[in-house]
């Protein structure tokens, strides 16, 4: 594959499926109603691919497996027409903190549905179950991948370097979403500096919809109000080396890597100092609606969470529905604290109807957030005004 | 400089380690009825994955093969059935007391002077997973130096009452646990998602053996070189109150570590070592009992398939249940699981196709599905499919302040389709 721009046309010519801007593939399953995607299929990205040159059949070696990793940009293996096209660009993009000063991020860029959106987090994937579903990452800044966290298919396109490949250009990542639930994706280079950057975002699979109606999952509970909590915290130290070495730490260079000093708190790309908040934060629901929240710990710290006064329902863990013989949901009482390690997800659900929560109606439940360091599960910067690892939000019914 | 002349070192090396019996055969006998072990307490190096070298602590094993006989971190991994009469004699060969420990098992807890012997003898408690260590003074330390083993016990009554073999004593467990646990197991091989019949039931591994095709144990610790710098070879440690008395607050580690390997080290097996990589066929079904001796919290995240949390230990101080084993009657199916600092958990990985691999291709009008064109070699890309396990809080992917992915990494593959064992035994 070169680095030229596949048209679509070469899609008709090779996969024999009109594309999209001809007449429609009618016969391509439509979209889902809060699908966050173009129609497929997008650029061409099958042909021939050369495996001793990635991770798969290359040779590893010391030298191979983190410093000198295959790079490249392979033809997608065993391509095929997808219905849901992505397209992810990397970004700078800067945050002002409370303290005033403004922090250096990344995200993934969205040219295609989102141009020119806020990028921390990154725009949401949102897909249908048994969508063919195609990303494609335009790198910059030097090599990324995506990993399609929690979402499992081959190797080729699960994006992480020293068993594939790291991204030069472009590649097309393939799989089809099997699972309705909470996923993320995230670069997966130098993870421990690209992620932090804040090259994340959702991916969200929804269920086929039911009765014209969209469930949490097949066959499980609708919900009114739907809210995204991904909760972040950022070392100032960490954003200023990366960005001034995009491969920092690579190859025997002490970056200081082990030691993560967060200052910085954030719900859903915002800060939480001063706390005022955000409307994205804030959940605001009718007596009777069901809220389905969906929460992700994107910290490098132990994560704990407490809602006051409402009692919550965990529905669903990793994107996996507890619906299965050998779970079930699980009940959190009111002001119950519970930890998230790094990466999980909690599909909580609320519903306001239910005999613990119907008389909480007119107040505003607070819902409490501490980064707990991840050696000492001290608080971070307890005590102090401005940088402490406290954060709050809260749910208005 | 960089530390490029580090290449010249890696796993290579490592691979020269002792071979040969089993280094169980010496005990193995024992292990029903009265089980007997003889535990020594030694000094060993370690050479980390940059290169470095640090000293490190470590239990051997009397009558074991290869690095066990000299010492090895982490420490021999100990099975017994539930119920039998476990009796451990430990040697002390450094010049200072140590402790022992199980955690969770009453009378185990002892101290074993300098040159000293000393023999604990107990039951064999529920079936599980269990941590041995040095915990003398009640400090981490001597754990973190290397003083840490599994010792898993098998159960009595494991056996679900459709016939599935599981790790647990179903009999001893509560009425929701025991049905959730049945379930999971019961459906291994028979049902759409979990394919293989009788071949794709759980297998526990022999008692003699410290791992499996089936299974596996995963001990994550790390390393904070400045700690292990107070070793000296032959010689007392050196105890430095700045540091020692208060080990957490002073920890800063640099190296994360599974069986005490990282990154390149991990991306093999060698003889001698407790291995680590599951390379199973679909429908395999692979446990892995998976503990945290070290003081960094840590996000297990699996790539390629979820993994059904079977146990844990309550680590919450303020629950009823606090340092007790919990078979959940809710075992959730996670892609990333907690393990804080003296965790245990038994998680099953179930070698089911990858989901996400196209399985409706093509997607107007599915006539098939990728993985089983990989199968039949009609696909471009060849197993094995290789997918990675590591911590996501990614500090600790880290080695020496930077080199990642040299931390807490390792890998499992899946070597082809439903029943691939058999096909290529002939």
């Amino acid at each position: 594959m070169t680095t030229t721009t596949k048209t679509a046309g070469a899609t008709a010519a090779i996969g024999g499926t009109l594309a999209a801007g001809g007449v429609a593939a009618q016969t391509m399953p439509p979209l889902g109603p809060n699908s966050t995607a173009v129609p497929g299929p997008g650029d061409y990205n099958g042909g021939s691919v050369d495996f001793t040159r990635t991770g798969v059949k290359g040779k590893e070696t010391f030298g191979n497996f983190g410093c000198d990793t295959f790079d490249g940009n392979p033809n997608t293996p065993d391509w095929t027409t997808a219905n849901a096209y992505f397209v992810r660009t990397v970004q700078n993009v800067d945050i002002t903190m409370p303290d005033g000063k403004k922090i250096r991020c990344w995200g993934f860029g969205d040219p295609l549905k989102a141009p020119g959106r806020e990028l921390l987090p990154s725009p949401v994937i949102r897909v249908q179950e048994g969508d063919l579903v195609h990303v494609k990452l335009q790198s910059s800044k030097g090599t990324h991948t995506i990993h399609h966290h929690g979402i499992e298919p081959t190797t080729m396109n699960d994006g992480v370097g020293h068993v594939s490949f790291e991204v030069k250009d472009d590649y097309v990542y393939q799989f089809q979403a099997r699972h309705a639930g909470t996923f993320f994706y995230h670069c997966h280079k130098n993870t421990v500096t690209h992620f932090e950057m804040g090259l994340y975002g959702l991916l969200i699979v929804d269920p086929k919809p039911e009765n014209g109606r969209v469930l949490a999952y097949a066959g499980g509970p609708f919900y009114d109000v739907e809210k995204f909590w991904v909760l972040d915290d950022m070392d100032p130290r960490w954003h200023q080396i990366t960005n001034l070495d995009h491969d920092v730490g690579l190859c025997g260079d002490d970056a200081g890597l082990n030691i993560f000093e967060p200052k910085y708190f954030l719900i859903s790309g915002t800060p939480t100092r001063p706390n005022v908040l955000a409307d994205k934060q804030k959940i605001v629901a009718k007596p009777g609606q069901k809220i389905l929240i969906r929460l992700l710990n994107a910290s490098y710290s132990v994560l704990q969470v407490m809602f006051e006064g409402l009692e919550v329902q965990v529905i669903s863990v990793d994107g996996h529905a507890l619906n299965k013989p050998w779970n079930k949901w699980l009940t959190i009482a009111p002001g119950t604290p519970f930890t998230l390690p790094t990466a999980q997800r909690y599909d909580i659900l609320i519903d306001t109807a239910s005999p613990a929560n119907q008389a909480k109606t007119g107040y505003a439940h607070k819902v409490h957030f501490e980064f707990q360091h991840w050696v000492t599960r001290k608080v971070h910067n307890a005590g102090d005004k401005m940088y402490e690892g406290r954060a709050f939000t809260t749910i208005t019914i | 400089m960089k530390r490029r002349d580090f290449l010249k070192y890696g796993a290579a090396g490592l691979a020269t380690a002792g071979v040969g019996l089993s280094p169980f055969e010496a005990f193995a006998q024992a292990l029903t009825g009265t089980a007997e072990i003889k535990l020594g307490i030694t000094d060993v190096e370690t050479r980390l994955v940059d290169g470095d070298k640090v000293n490190m602590l470590a239990f051997k094993l009397y009558g074991g093969a290869g690095p066990l006989a000299t010492g090895r971190v982490p420490g021999p991994v100990l099975r017994v059935r539930e119920g039998s009469t476990v009796k451990i004699t430990l040697t002390n060969d450094r010049e200072e007391a140590h402790g022992f420990e199980i955690t969770g098992v009453p009378g185990t807890k002892t101290q074993i002077a300098p040159g000293g012997t000393s023999t604990i003898t107990f039951t064999a408690p529920v079936a599980g997973t269990y941590i041995y260590h040095d915990s003398l003074g009640d400090t981490p330390l001597y754990r973190i130096l290397g003083l840490h083993g599994v010792l898993v016990v098998e159960p009595l009554n494991g056996v679900t009452l459709l016939g599935s073999r599981t790790p647990y004593s179903l009999d001893k467990l509560a009425p929701g646990s025991r049905t959730a646990v049945s379930a999971l197991f019961d459906a291994l091989g028979t049902t759409d998602r979990f394919q293989g019949g009788a071949d794709g039931k759980w297998v526990p591994a022999p008692l003699t053996a410290e791992a499996s095709i089936r299974e596996k144990i995963w001990i994550c610790s790390a390393i904070d070189p400045k700690f292990n710098a107070l070793i000296e070879r032959g010689k007392p440690i050196v105890l430095n109150p700045a540091l020692t008395t208060n080990v957490v607050d002073n920890f800063v580690p640099s190296y994360f570590t599974i069986n005490n390997r990282s990154g390149y080290d991990l991306h093999a097996d060698y003889d001698g070592m407790l291995p680590a990589i599951a390379k199973n066929y679909i429908g395999e079904p692979t446990l892995f009992r998976i503990v945290n001796v070290g003081l960094a919290h840590h996000a297990n995240h699996f790539h390629g398939n979820h993994l059904m949390e079977l146990a844990r230990v309550d680590l919450n101080p303020t629950s009823s249940t606090y340092g007790q084993m919990i078979v959940p009657e809710n075992i959730f199916e996670v892609d990333t699981t907690a393990m804080w600092p003296m965790q245990r958990r038994d998680l099953l990985l179930p070698f089911e196709i990858p989901p996400d691999i196209p399985y409706q291709i093509p997607v107007s009008s599915p006539t098939g599905g990728q993985f089983q064109r990989m199968v039949n070699k009609q696909a471009q890309e060849p197993f094995p499919l290789r997918y990675v396990m590591h911590c996501h809080t990614e500090m600790s992917q880290t080695a020496a302040g930077g080199n990642y992915p040299q931390g807490m990494v390792c890998h499992w593959e899946v070597l082809g389709g439903l029943g691939g064992r058999a096909k290529v035994a002939g």
